[in-house]
């Protein structure tokens, strides 16, 4: 608390005392005030470095989560990158294993085809057996027509010889249809395993480079992320650390004013003992200079709020 | 130009593979399925191939089952671009030797 400001004429040291007194009242509750905004800092960047720990902590859970869910080297089958390489790495098994069997069926169409034309050539021959078969028969019938009654009996021969000849070559005909429907079926068969085989691997490719790209991107992300964190996890730990400067500035400024509440006491008792020695006139108007000096000292001010809320701030 | 050299030295069986490695190849590529009974080794050079498909792993593979116990692995040389992607994406250096 301030001491009032009064002159008295009759003894010059009683009002310098008592100026002396005003100016220690006014620094003490300057200091008081100090003390006030410090402590007010003090607590609002206590709050603020909490809730930025706590928003930071949650903050880098949700990180952690999502990392998780789009990729997560541990537990890959879990996470989404890691269920799309596994789906990407099964269909190209699939589309290899496709493929394999296709062309093995193919190979066999193929041995199949050459042992149709064996086939083929086959019927072949005995169609022209037939034909010889035949034209032998037709020599025979002429050769009884010319012995009369003595071939009458191997005309009848020569017929069946001929008849047999006709459905050789009749059955041969029909081998060589039944072969050129079988060899249709097989080209069928081996048009559709070649599409089977055949399949362009370029959106397999594309999809490969593109989910490595994206996971090396989330990977790279996940780095980056993990620093800045750390980093603010770090300056936040510092700043709450730092903030034990108020504790101890708070008991340097008790200590001052408790200081100067001596030195104004002693001050007092000074005054008191040069009392009498200071009534002359030179005396007096010099004290009353410095009485001056005190009351235009106590009345500077620069900041009188007590909390740090009530004055406007410029960030950086 | 598709197309397709052999030469043999030996029990050496060197296979020259050019432009596409598709299904159309096919005919050609089986005569080696007749070759491997007297190889130790087949080699297959890729570097002037500058397509392949699903067909032709199929392909490589059938020639792969066909190699006769004791034989070495088939190495597949000078692979790149588009022809070398389908060979790591197929994961084949399980089945041969990619250089």
């Amino acid at each position: 608390m301030a001491h009032p400001l009064v002159v008295y004429d009759a003894d010059p040291s009683v009002a310098l005392d008592a100026a002396i007194q005003h100016v220690i009242g006014v620094m003490k509750a300057d200091l008081g005030r100090a003390k006030l905004l410090i402590a007010d800092a003090g607590r609002q960047l206590h709050d603020a470095m909490t809730t930025l720990g706590r928003a930071t902590e949650q903050y880098r859970h949700a990180l952690v989560t999502v990392e998780r869910t789009l990729y997560d080297s541990e537990h890959a089958e879990r996470s989404l990158g890691g269920a799309s390489s596994a789906l990407l790495e099964e269909f190209v098994r699939n589309m290899v294993r496709v493929s394999r069997d296709s062309m093995s069926t193919i190979e066999e169409i193929f041995v199949l085809g050459e042992q149709m034309a064996l086939l083929v050539k086959h019927a072949e021959g005995i169609d022209g057996l037939a034909r010889e078969t035949r034209l032998i028969a037709l020599n025979a019938r002429i050769e009884t027509q010319r012995a009369g009654d003595a071939g009458r009996t191997f005309e009848v021969v020569a017929d069946e010889v001929k008849r047999l000849a006709n459905a050789s070559l009749s059955l041969s005909e029909r081998m060589g249809t039944a072969v050129r429907t079988c060899e249709q079926r097989i080209a069928h068969v081996r048009a559709t395993a070649e599409s089977l085989a055949s399949n362009d691997m370029s959106s397999a490719i594309q999809a490969h480079k593109g989910l490595g790209a994206a996971i090396a991107a989330l990977d790279q992300v996940q780095r980056e992320l993990g620093v800045d964190l750390s980093q603010v996890e770090g300056s936040v730990t510092q700043t709450v650390r730092a903030l034990q400067f108020e504790d101890m500035v708070t008991q340097i400024l008790d200590l001052t004013i408790g200081r100067m509440e001596i030195v104004a006491r002693m001050l007092s008792r000074v005054l008191g003992l040069c009392s009498g020695a200071l009534r002359d006139a030179e005396s007096a108007r010099a004290i009353q200079d410095i009485v001056e000096e005190l009351r235009a000292i106590s009345q500077l001010s620069l900041v009188q709020q007590t909390t740090v809320t009530e004055g406007t701030v410029d960030l950086f | 130009v598709n197309s397709m050299e052999v030469r043999r030295d030996k029990d050496q069986l060197a296979v020259e593979l050019h432009g596409r490695f598709d299904f159309a190849i096919y005919p050609e590529f089986r005569r080696l399925f007749g070759e491997l009974d007297r190889t130790r080794t087949v080699t297959i050079d890729m570097s002037d191939v500058d397509y392949m498909d699903s067909a032709a792993l199929g392909m490589l593979l059938l020639l792969e089952q066909r190699v006769p116990r004791g034989g070495s692995r088939i190495r597949l040389l000078g692979a790149q671009g588009q022809p070398r992607d389908v060979l790591e994406i197929a994961a084949f250096s399980q089945y041969f030797d990619i250089v």
